[in-house]
Parts: structure tokens; sequence; C-alpha cells
């Protein structure tokens, strides 16, 4: 099977019909194409419910979560800015406070024994410090963490997006015949998995 | 604005006679409506929810997540606030909720602790827009289980009185499967199956190694792979295995009232069909004895108006209906009508559901599917078949399917960075989950009656709904998980995890029973034509009429028993003796 199968997706028509008008394409208008997070992160609003400290913090950590490699990262298709809108309209009052008390604790954890605060580290720092963390958390005594439900809410909010399911994995839309046994090469894509629960 | 009516004849003659009033619209109502203006009835349908269109009305049909605000998340306020109960339905998300009702609306009263799901989809269409197509006959293991093992009355009818129907109702349904020759699962008139991926046939493989008796096969589901000239007629075509059929489908390609029974029924020009009209009681004449048609209040304007018909036909569901029948009292039927046995309201059943197990089937890492398959697999029922168990009466099946991980195995497992993105990016290993399906036996301790004190925002008395696992199911849950264990190692899977809740009653929803049928009026409300013993032109033939829950989905069996019904009250009408 082939891995480049890719659609044209609307993210690459919208930028096709940008690059058209010569990239004045209004914010106001490109927010009925793009998703609001996406239009959030590309005209630099502010959060919605995160203080500017706590924002920051979300910002640098699904950054370092899920970086750019060959294909685009969390940060750049405006994954902090989701994860604001899903607490500011989505989350319940309980889970509001649940992440409010957790990014303090989580804040404090991610701090370099010499005090220094997570978002002034260099990027292979941060890496090393969130490792340490997320090793931690899956423990066999850690029990149930803050840091595992931001690590389910940053994994959804990246590849449920539109690049998400149809770049970087694959997603089918009309699959057809079913397929039952193809031969695939290691660099395969995994089909996005279109579940009814996501476990938030 | 009454409401909404259309087809035939015109709105204005809504006040003629009906030769049959059909209540609900759901799976159970389409087939009666269907097969009574084939007939050539006059027909008037009920139903108390809103009109959908279909196509039209598939509002987030094909979109992507990306596509909704949270991504099929519904706001957890709402949730709470709204869908207390529905919410625990496996499909109850931001793309299907407009299809299930809102609870605060629609409530109903159980003890605090004993919890009972009523899973409801209150729509022209009913739950056969939101249903999972799974479809299983029963065979005479069920329908002489009441009989050989002595809980609960007697099935009027055995499997050869229903074999025909189910014929009839499968080829019209279209409904894929395998041939198995089982003759705990009978096999009917299938379409080609959907294929088994590499990885289920090679755990049938070593299941049927390891075990005489059971084995794996592709689930048997209400989807076209192969549409007839009367199913293309219909407008129905091929399943593209979206796997998304809860939203709506446009191709019509699983069976649903909208897509299927309704069509045909209009097409006879015998059909008329009012909405948001809600059935709060039938109307009995004691002189001739016979039911003369129903009481409606408009959902909207809360208005009251009735109908008058030559027949009823009571589909709005197990215990819609009987909600119907125990508010329509009389002074012959001073606690409900059809009720002289005193059992209308007992013997409530549900299937047991519950997450066996799930673990990892190694290797086969050069070898994927599609993304999505419109049905899983299922085990058959294996307990209590050949051999007789121990420890409990009956028996279960199992549903499940083997696929490969996505991105959600991240949120399970260690690791950040370009390494966890690099990871995800490929599929993960094999795994197979199960979940049982388990029979519960009839109880007349598991009831369901109306509290006078609460009503609805109607006027309707709310319904009381006391039901629990007793004994044996609880000795049947055991046993779910513990041969899911036992079979997974078996055929060598790895990383196998157990020890999941099982659901409340109702999750199952298959609830089942509560107006049953039997031989003897003295015991139950419905003899073997699904034809009240008071009242002979009162049909009840959805969930209500089950005298036993078998372990199979139970959906198709009320198709064959609606359209069998509806074939013997026609026959009646024509004799006249109805
Ligand atoms: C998510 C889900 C998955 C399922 N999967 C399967 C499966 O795989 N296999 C299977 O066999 N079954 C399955 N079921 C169950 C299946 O949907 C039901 O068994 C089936 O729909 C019952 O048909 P019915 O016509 O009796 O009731 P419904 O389909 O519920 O229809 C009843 C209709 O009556 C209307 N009504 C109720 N009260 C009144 C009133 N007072 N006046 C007028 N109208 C009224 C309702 O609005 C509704 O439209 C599933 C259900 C759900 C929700």
């Amino acid at each position: 099977m082939r891995d480049d199968r890719n659609l044209l997706t609307r993210r690459k028509a919208i930028q096709g019909a940008a690059s058209l008008l010569g990239g004045a394409i209004a914010a106001t208008q490109l927010s009925t194409f793009m998703s609001r997070a996406a239009s959030a992160a590309a005209a630099g609003e502010p959060p919605a419910f995160f203080d500017a400290d706590q924002f920051a913090l979300i910002e640098r950590i699904v950054d370092v979560m899920i970086p750019e490699t060959a294909t685009p990262g969390a940060h750049a298709i405006g994954v902090h800015h989701f994860v604001d809108l899903m607490l500011a309209e989505w989350a319940s009052p309980e889970r509001q406070a649940r992440y409010v008390r957790g990014l303090e604790q989580l804040d404090t954890e991610l701090k370099r024994p010499d005090g220094e605060s997570f978002v002034d580290l260099a990027p292979e720092e941060q890496l090393d410090v969130l490792r340490a963390v997320d090793a931690a958390a899956y423990a066999d005594n850690a029990g149930d963490t803050f840091f595992v439900e931001l690590k389910k809410m940053v994994l959804f909010s990246f590849y449920s997006s539109e690049i998400g399911a149809t770049e970087e994995l694959q997603y089918e839309a009309l699959p057809g015949p079913y397929k039952h046994c193809m031969s695939v090469d290691e660099d395969v894509r995994a089909w996005f998995d279109l579940g009814f629960t996501y476990g938030l | 604005m009454p409401g909404l009516t259309w087809g035939s004849p015109m709105a204005s003659e809504v006040n003629a006679d009906f030769d049959a009033i059909v209540v609900g619209s759901g799976i159970s109502g389409g087939w009666a409506a269907k097969e009574l203006c084939e007939r050539g009835l006059k027909v008037l349908l009920v139903e108390r929810g809103r009109k959908v269109t279909h196509r039209e009305d598939y509002v987030t049909e094909g979109k992507g997540n990306w596509e909704l605000p949270y991504r099929g998340q519904i706001p957890e306020q709402e949730v709470e606030r709204d869908y207390a109960v529905q919410k625990d339905c496996y499909a109850f998300t931001d793309f299907t909720k407009h299809f299930f009702v809102n609870d605060r609306e629609h409530p109903y009263a159980t003890p605090d602790d004993k919890p009972f799901a009523w899973i409801r989809g209150y729509q022209l269409g009913g739950r056969s827009i939101l249903w999972h197509r799974q479809c299983y006959r029963w065979s005479d293991l069920d329908f002489e289980a009441n009989a050989n093992d002595g809980h609960g009355v007697d099935w009027p009818i055995r499997y050869k009185d229903i074999a025909p129907w189910y014929d009839h109702v499968e080829t019209f349904a279209g409904i894929s499967g395998s041939f198995e020759g089982l003759p705990q699962l009978p096999d009917g008139k299938f379409q080609p199956p959907f294929p088994m991926n590499c990885v289920e046939q090679e755990i049938n493989k070593r299941l049927e190694s390891s075990y005489s008796d059971r084995k794996l096969i592709i689930g048997r589901a209400a989807h076209l792979t192969a549409p007839t000239d009367e199913q293309l007629a219909l407008g129905r075509g091929r399943c593209m295995n979206r796997n998304e059929c809860q939203r709506g489908c446009s191709f019509g390609a699983y069976f649903s009232s909208l897509s299927a029974t309704l069509p045909a029924a209009e097409r006879t020009g015998n059909l008329t069909t009012v909405t948001d009209a809600i059935v709060t009681g039938v109307n009995f004449d004691a002189a001739s004895n016979r039911a003369t048609g129903v009481n409606v209040i408009d959902a909207n304007s809360k208005d009251g108006r009735s109908y008058s018909g030559r027949m009823v036909f009571l589909c709005a569901s197990t215990l819609g209906s009987t909600q119907i029948l125990l508010n329509s009292t009389s002074e012959q039927f001073p606690n409900g009508l059809a009720n002289s046995s005193g059992t209308l309201g007992q013997c409530l059943m549900d299937h047991l559901d519950r997450p066996a197990a799930a673990g990892i089937f190694p290797g086969f890492l050069d070898k994927y599917a599609s993304s999505r398959r419109a049905s899983g697999c299922y085990v058959p029922r294996f307990r209590n078949v050949n051999e007789k168990d121990e420890r409990f009466l009956r028996g279960f099946g199992y549903q499940g399917a083997a696929s490969r991980q996505s991105w959600k195995q991240g949120t399970a497992t260690p690791g950040v960075g370009a390494e966890m993105k690099t990871a995800l990016r490929r599929p993960g290993p094999w795994t197979l989950s199960l979940t049982g399906f388990g029979e519960m036996l009839p109880d007349t301790r598991n009831r369901v009656w109306l509290d006078e004190k609460r009503k609805d925002q109607w006027g309707i008395p709310i319904l009381q709904i006391d039901c629990q696992h007793r004994e044996n199911e609880l000795a049947m849950l055991e046993a779910i998980e513990a041969d899911a264990v036992e079979m997974m190692e078996a055929v060598g899977m790895t990383n196998i995890k157990s020890g999941f809740k099982a659901f409340a009653p109702g999750l199952g929803i298959h609830e089942m029973g509560t107006a049953r049928m039997g031989r003897d009026p003295q015991s139950s409300v419905l003899n073997e034509h699904n034809q009240a013993h008071d009242v002979p032109n009162l049909f009840v033939t959805d969930g209500a009429c089950m005298t036993s829950s078998a372990c199979q989905n139970p959906s198709l069996t009320y198709m064959a028993l609606t359209a069998r019904a509806a074939a013997g009250a026609v026959e009646m009408l024509r004799e006249g003796s109805i």
C-alpha cells in the first residue's frame, strides 16, 4: 500500500486560495474555513480560559510533547489554542478546577532542580524534564495523575485535527469494500481511530 | 402547529377511520406499517417524536471530527444536565446526540440502588437510526428455554413458526452474514458477509483447534453488500464501510425505518403519518370488547385529540408500549388494558452487557486492514448448548473485532517528543476485545409500573422501573469474563486485561418483556399472534411481547414477529373475527 495517498485537504485548498490572493486573505474569511483554534493561533489571540502563565506552560508542553518533525507539530496547528477552547467551552467546572490545580503543580514538578522554570529552559532540556515527568506518571504506583489527563487532551487535540487525522495519520472518508489483509511496509501510516469515545 | 402530517390520504382526512393504527415508527412500527399497507389496509402511523427526513436530516453524516466544534465531544455540563442517562450509551456523541432523548424532558424513576438505563430515541425512525444492526436468529434452544427450566412461561411459538418470517424480513431488510450451520444460531437469507481480517481468521482457526464448540464468525448485520432490485428500487445502495451508521446513512445501506420500511409503506399510497403526536392511551369499548383507537397529545401544543381505527398495533418499544397499556384504564381494565392476567409490567429483561476482556494478538505486523468495517465479529453461544453448565442456566455470546491500535495507545503508554510522535504514526499491535451478551431470566420481580403521583410535562404518569441482575445473571457475568480470558490465552494472546465493570441493566439496549406472549390468558398478555388475549383487535409486536430474552440481539426477532402478526391480523380482519 502506498503511504502518500493524501487527498487534497481543505487546508491545502485554503493555502492555495490564500496564495492566489497574494496571501492577503482576511482572518475572518479564513476562520470560516479553518477551525476556530487554528484561526485563533493564526491571529495570535489571547487565551479564553488560561491565564498568560498557564497558557505559556501549555504552549511549551504541546510543542515539546508533539514537536515538528518531517510533519507539522502540535504547536504549528494550534493545539494549545484548541486545549484552551476545550477548557473554556467544553470542560465542566470540576475539570476546569482540576486543570488550574494540576497546572500549578505540574509547573513545580517541571522546574529544574535549581528552580529554573520549564518555559525558560532550552528545548532539549525541556524534553528531558518532560520525559522524566511522563515516566513517573506511568510508573506502576502513580495512580491517576493530572499529567496523563493533560497528555490525553493534547494527543486528542492533535490527532483529531484535520492535519492530525489526514496527514499525520490516514483517514478514509469512504472506505468502500473492506480490505481484510493488506501487506504493508514499515512506513505505513496508522488510520485515524474513529472511535465513539476518546477517554478524556 | 398540529403534528406534521403527510402521506395519503391528505391531512384534512386524518380524522377518517383507519383500518389500523400503528403506534411508533421504530424497527417494529416501520415493519407493521409496511406489512399492513402492503396488504391493502389504510394505516395511520403515530409517532411521538419529530419528523426526520432520510438524508436531509443526517446533519453530521460524513463529517470529520475536526468539523465539529469539540471534535465529537459534548460539553460536559450539557451532558450532565440533559443526558444523565443517555450519556452511558456507547454511541452517544456530538455526532449522534440529536437522535437520543433529552433525559430532563423524559423522566422515569428507579430505586436509588437499582439503576436502569433507558436508552431511547424519540423521532420518526426511533432507534432504527441508532442501532448497531447486529441480527441473529433465535432457535428452539431459545424458544424452549422457559419450558425446559421452568423460568417464565412457555413461548406459544417455536422456531418453525417464525422461520418463514425470518426469511421474509431478512430478504427485505438485507442481512449480510456467513453460513455456519450452527443449530443454536440458524443461518438465514444472507447477502455476502463482510470479510474477517487475517488476524480474526487466525484467531478462529486457533479457537477451532482448541475447542470443539467455539468459533469466531463475522457478525450478521443489516447492511447491503449485494443490494437486490427491490432494495435498489427503494433508493438503497451498497455499504461503504464508513461504520458511522448512527449518524444516518444517505446510501440507505443499513436497514432503518427511514431507509427501508417507511418508503415501502408510503409507496402503497395507504400510509398516513403523524409526528409529534404522543399516544397516551388506547381507547376501549367494553360493549364490543374492542380497542377503538388512540388518544394523542400534541408534543408541542399539548392539545389532545384522538384517532379511531379498526385495530391497534402497539410498537412504541418495550417500555413505551407497556406504559401506554398501563395508562389505558377503564372499568373493565382498572390496572391497564388487556391486563386481566395482572402480568403487565412484569419480567423486564435486558442483555447482560459486559466488556469481558481485551488483549494483544502478537505478530501479523506486516498486515493491515481497511480502517473501518460496518460489522464486528461474533462468538456464538457455547454454554448450555450440548452440555449442562452447573453454574448457571442459559447462555451468552460475544461480540468483538481485531484491529491494530492507533494514536490512542499513546495515552496508555509512556513517551513524549519526536520518538512518541514517530511511533504513533505507525499502526500498533493487533488487539482483540470481546464483549459478552448474556441472557437474563424472566423474573416477575423485575418489573415496571406507573407512578400516579409523578407526571411528565404532558401529564402522563411516569414509569417506575425496578430491575436488577440476580443470582443467575451474576454467575453468568463471571463466566463471561473467565471464558473470554481463557479463550484469549488459548489463541496465544498477551497483555490480557479483564475485570471491567458489567453494565447496569438497560445498557444492553435490548430491554424486553413486560407484556409477554404465552399460551395461557391467566399468565400472559398476548397470544401466539401477538394479539391481546383480552382484546382481539389489539396487537403488541415490539420487545414488550418477549417471553424470554435469549442472548442474541433481539431486533430481527421483533421484525419477524411484527410481520407475522400483521399478516395474521389482516387475515382475521378479512375473516371478520376482529
Ligand atoms: C446504540 C444502539 C445499538 C443497538 N444495537 C442493536 C443491535 O446491534 N441489534 C439489535 O437487535 N438491536 C440493537 N439495538 C436495539 C434496537 O434499536 C431496538 O431493539 C429496536 O429499535 C426496537 O424497535 P422498536 O420499534 O420496538 O422501538 P424503537 O426503535 O425504540 O421505536 C419506538 C418508537 O416509538 C415511539 N414512541 C414511543 N412512545 C410513544 C408514544 N407514547 N406515542 C407515539 N410514539 C411513541 C418512539 O418515539 C420511537 O420512534 C440498539 C440500540 C441502540 C440505541
